[in-house]
């Protein structure tokens, strides 16, 4: 864990710089893999990048919101504004930043007539690098606590020694960005647009699901329900009846 | 692979009720959490490492006399800018809270008249204690000022916030701990 680099009298703070540099790196993957769509590189950088603020900002307003009655009572006006766009973590409501930020990926989409299929195959492996970020900015929060294990891969964290749940993540995500690799690699004629976002989609839902149960501190919802399994499971069980969708009712053969 | 339209939809039906059968099967159970008080170590999930230090005015407090409330352990500096920020919030939730929690800063490596003076200057009225060799921040891993620990009733760090703290996350971590 390494939460702050100390560099003299500067306090980095090391999870916010990884998430940083996943950004830009995820966004440079999806541009590049815009070029070979025909997309133009820039409008996609600016497409992630504004997605991505759209997020941040609708997770910190939904709180605001949520919490409206904390920010009146902040005296002056200047210092309750200072306290809503603070960039100190812990005050958002991830879900809310989730919706708004796919709400502007559909609207900035249709703004700039982007091709929603080809678009989401550009971005699909960046989502990849954007999850292996995430995976290690945790490892150097102490977020995303492993249960108790006696593994000789197993991290010494919060008192116990715990399955690392953090690198677990980083793997899942590693094996997504293989995946989108490998299926790049393909003729685009063997594939149809939006296919490749599909497939490597569903390679961090199904980590997700076999990680989550490994947390001690999932955040839950009903009857102790994993919040994260449950949104998982409902991505997998939508991408695979967008497949279902857009497959043929009969295959030609049959039909000869 | 499959191919038709019945296919998938086979594969989907299946998968929903073997996902949704799996997400029931590792759900958390009541009172599973095994986020139990620990070894004192300065990290969440942990006992929080004991200290006694002395006031301005010549008294001391020892943290484990504070147990059975929570505490809000704040260590400052009056010469850092974003400590002096939060001296606000902290004092108006130390009034608010009365007795249900504590407020509890520990100045770094500064005379007992420099943090009175400043104390009187800003109307700071919760209690500071002093860490004139800065052992305890030490001892705490403080890597940077302001750092704010919350501990709970039963002295189990709960959250730690390096940086600083504004008012909402503030009271949202004081409400998780106080239960209000």
């Amino acid at each position: 864990m390494l939460p702050v680099l100390q560099v003299g009298p500067l306090s980095i703070r090391m999870p916010g710089l990884v998430l940083l540099a996943a950004l830009w790196l995820a966004l440079e993957v999806a541009a590049r893999a815009g070029v070979r769509r025909g997309l133009n590189p820039d409008r996609l950088y600016n497409f992630g990048f504004l997605v991505v603020v759209a997020g941040i900002a609708g997770a910190r307003l939904a709180f605001v919101l949520a919490h409206l009655n904390l920010y009146t009572r902040i005296t002056p006006v200047t210092r309750a504004l200072g306290a809503a766009l603070s960039l100190s973590p812990g005050t958002e409501i991830a879900w809310a930043g989730v919706l708004i930020a796919a709400a502007a990926a559909v609207l900035l989409a249709r703004l700039w007539r982007l091709p929603p299929l080809p678009l989401a195959d550009a971005f699909a492996p960046a989502l990849a690098v954007l999850t292996l970020g995430v995976g290690l900015a945790a490892l150097l929060r102490g977020d995303l606590l492993g249960m108790p294990a006696d593994l000789p891969w197993a991290i010494d964290l919060a008192g116990a020694r715990r399955h690392p749940t953090q690198a677990y993540i980083m793997l899942v995500a590693a094996a997504a960005l293989i995946v989108a690799w490998r299926l790049e690699r393909t003729p685009p004629e063997r594939r149809a647009p939006g296919t490749l976002a599909q497939i490597v989609v569903m390679v961090p839902c199904v980590g997700v699901l076999l990680v989550e149960p490994l947390r001690a501190d999932s955040a839950t919802i009903g009857p102790g329900l994993r919040v994260m399994a449950v949104a998982a499971l409902t991505v997998l069980v939508a991408d695979l009846a967008l497949f279902a969708a857009r497959a043929p009712v009969q295959v030609e053969e049959d039909m000869a | 692979m499959p191919r038709t339209r019945f296919d998938w939809i086979v594969i989907t039906v299946v998968v929903a009720l073997v996902g949704s059968l799996w997400v029931g099967m590792t759900r958390v159970r009541a009172g599973a959490s095994d986020l139990s008080a620990g070894a004192p170590r300065p990290e969440v999930g942990h006992t929080a490492p004991d200290f006694t230090l002395p006031t301005p005015d010549g008294g001391e407090i020892r943290l484990s006399d504070l147990r059975g409330r929570p505490v809000v352990v704040n260590f400052w500096a009056t010469w850092c800018p974003p400590c002096r920020y939060e001296v606000p919030a902290l004092e108006q939730a130390h009034r608010e809270l009365g007795g249900d929690a504590i407020i509890l800063g520990v100045d770094v490596q500064e005379s007992a008249a420099t943090v009175q003076s400043f104390a009187s200057e800003v109307g700071m009225t919760y209690p500071v204690v002093l860490d004139a060799r800065a052992e305890v921040a030490r001892a705490y891993r403080v890597r940077a000022y302001p750092t704010t620990y919350f501990i709970d009733s039963r002295g189990m760090i709960t959250h730690v916030v390096t940086g600083p703290l504004n008012e909402p996350l503030l009271y949202t971590r004081l409400a998780e701990l106080v239960g209000r």
